[in-house]
């Protein structure tokens, strides 16, 4: 039965989210939970669970990306004069190609040139919040009015069935595919084992460097690409675009069960993780709580979903030695 | 020996020598080994054994000497040349991966894939009943299935997975580096066993451990390395366990021995 329990990762995830209904729909008196308090919830748990997703797969191959922040905010920022100077569709594959470039920038410092995944991503992180500015010149940047119209940036950042944001459907589906990715492809595989154990790994013929090198690329991509979709929704791009997205998304995975060590994730988990944040988000804000709290409390339910994670995890392990003596 | 009429060795490693800067490891060692032949490497800390094996699975490159696999000239750059090969490694200390499953660490990076649309997935159900033939042929026999998570398996069992895994992708030679450490006796016993089931399938074993008296009932021969050097090689029975312990303990072969291979 425990060994059974503990596949489900995300088992902490669900109990957190529940026990958040009920104390802020009692609490509010059922204010929070109307439709439209929802739709923008899940718009802020879409925007992080996208980029978590990507955060997921790289802390699965035992790397940290501490630079998606920064892309989500770069490519989400360049995505306005890209298409102003371009057009919708080339500003968007060039917007989303910046991520792409930024995640091999991350993989090729710490695959090739063997800089510890902490320090390269936070060198990353500043540099590329550094280009943010440089590119709002410290404002905020609107797309064109004339393109705000435009269909691709309804698909990405519109409203579908009565004011649910688009990002949610895509959010759903990028959940899909890494679900699939991760489970059932030989690609998935070779994540899960290079994070285990890199020797192991290497012995069976998987290169711990290739399958990192495409974590931090795919990692990339989805911070960019929740970064234009953010852009698409509020049609601006300000300089604040982002920031603190890196401690989230950690926070995120690791509430959905993902283990800071490598080896151990779930995409489904850390897209509870992001609804749980979001959550809190509302829930303060309900409260009346200044929203600088919000990075307080990410802060200290980091710490505890380790702590109760690795607990959980000991206590598991206990439990069958036991049982096998 | 039962090698089945096979009278060619599968592997030889002729006069190979390594170097490390200014430290010879090896100095010209000869090995071989035939198929279906358990042949035990021993020799203290140092004696060269790990080298030599490390050069056989492409880690390590000769200073010089050639290795011969069925008899032609072959450069094993690579460790996954030396797989490609058909030489499989299993060590004590890795080789499977604690966090995945059964059926995943055994498929790891050969998974059989079915094509759905334009999209190449795992083929979960061959993985699972293939796993199930490894495990039911590995003789395990109790809570062990294609999905149960490695870190829930006994040392036995572990090395139990890994040798069955060798014998399902039909390693033609498998080197066993210290294969019973930490394992209880019955679990070591269970190792003797695949050990031979090996035999039976024809594949070459090179058995490495300091466990001597193991090496002697398993073996059907042992070579002693010593300081970078073949000190001697000695078929089942030839010598006794207390004169390979002699041999081994004074780096050298007791004068009496000699004689006694003299007059053979």
């Amino acid at each position: 039965m425990l060994k059974y329990l503990s596949k489900f990762l995300w088992l902490g995830a669900i109990v957190g989210i529940l026990l958040l209904i009920i104390i802020f729909g009692v609490a509010s008196g059922g204010r929070w939970l109307n439709v439209l308090n929802l739709q923008v919830v899940t718009r802020t748990a879409a925007q992080l669970g996208i980029v978590a997703i990507g955060q997921t797969l790289v802390l699965i191959t035992g790397r940290f990306d501490l630079s998606v922040g920064s892309i989500f905010g770069v490519c989400g920022v360049v995505f306005v004069p890209l298409v102003a100077a371009f057009g919708i569709w080339p500003g968007f594959i060039l917007a989303l190609l910046c991520g792409g470039a930024i995640g091999l920038l991350n993989g090729t410092l710490t695959e090739k040139l063997r800089v510890p995944s902490l320090i390269a991503t936070l060198g990353n992180l500043w540099i590329f919040r550094g280009l943010v500015f440089y590119i709002t010149g410290g404002f905020a940047n609107a797309i064109p009015r004339d393109l705000r119209d435009h269909y691709l940036i309804t698909i990405l950042g519109g409203k579908f069935a009565g004011g649910w944001n688009n990002l949610i459907f895509w959010w759903i589906i990028i959940t899909a595919v890494m679900i699939l990715v991760l489970n059932r492809t030989k690609f998935g595989n070779a994540a899960f084992a290079v994070g285990t154990d890199e020797r192991s790994a290497l012995s069976r013929g998987v290169s711990p460097a290739t399958v990192r090198m495409a974590a931090f690329i795919i990692c990339g991509f989805l911070a960019a690409f929740s970064g234009i979709g953010t852009v698409a929704d509020m049609k601006t791009g300000s300089t604040t675009l982002g920031q603190s997205m890196e401690l989230e998304s950690i926070a995120g995975s690791v509430i959905g069960g993902t283990s800071l060590l490598g080896g151990v994730g779930s995409i489904f988990g850390a897209g509870l993780g992001a609804l749980l944040l979001s959550f809190i988000r509302s829930g303060l804000i309900l409260a009346g709580a200044p929203p600088y709290w919000f990075v307080s409390f990410v802060g200290v339910v980091l710490i505890g979903a380790v702590l109760f994670n690795t607990k959980m995890r000991e206590h598991i392990l206990k439990r069958i030695e036991r049982s096998a003596l | 020996m039962s090698n089945k009429g096979n009278d060619k060795p599968l592997v030889k490693m002729v006069d190979i020598e390594k170097r490390f800067g200014s430290v010879q490891a090896l100095k010209g060692v000869d090995f071989e080994v035939y198929p279906g032949e358990v042949v035990g490497l021993v020799g203290d800390n140092g004696a060269g054994k790990s080298t030599l094996m490390r050069i056989l699975t492409g880690i390590y490159h000769p200073s010089r000497g050639d290795i011969y696999f069925r008899g032609e000239k072959v450069l094993i750059d690579s460790p996954k040349k030396a797989r490609d090969m058909g030489i499989e490694v299993v060590h004590q200390g890795f080789g499977l991966l604690d966090s995945m499953t059964v059926a995943r660490n055994v498929f790891l990076a050969s998974e059989p894939l079915i094509k759905v649309g334009p999209v190449k997935l795992l083929d979960m159900e061959k993985m699972n009943m293939e796993t199930r033939k490894v495990i039911e042929h590995a003789g395990i026999r109790t809570g062990v299935e294609p999905d149960s998570i490695v870190q829930y398996l006994s040392g036995g069992q572990r090395q139990a997975v890994k040798i069955g895994r060798a014998i399902y992708f039909k390693a033609e030679v498998v080197i066993l580096d210290e294969p019973t450490i930490a394992l209880s006796i019955r679990e070591k016993d269970h190792v003797g066993e695949l050990v031979n089931d090996l035999r039976k399938h024809n594949v070459a074993v090179i058995y490495i451990s300091h466990d001597l008296e193991e090496v002697y009932e398993l073996a059907d021969k042992i070579t002693i390395l010593d300081v970078g050097e073949k000190l001697a090689e000695y078929k089942r029975g030839e010598v006794s366990l207390e004169v390979l312990y002699d041999i081994i303990r004074e780096g050298r072969i007791p004068p009496d021995i000699k004689q006694q291979n003299k007059k053979e």
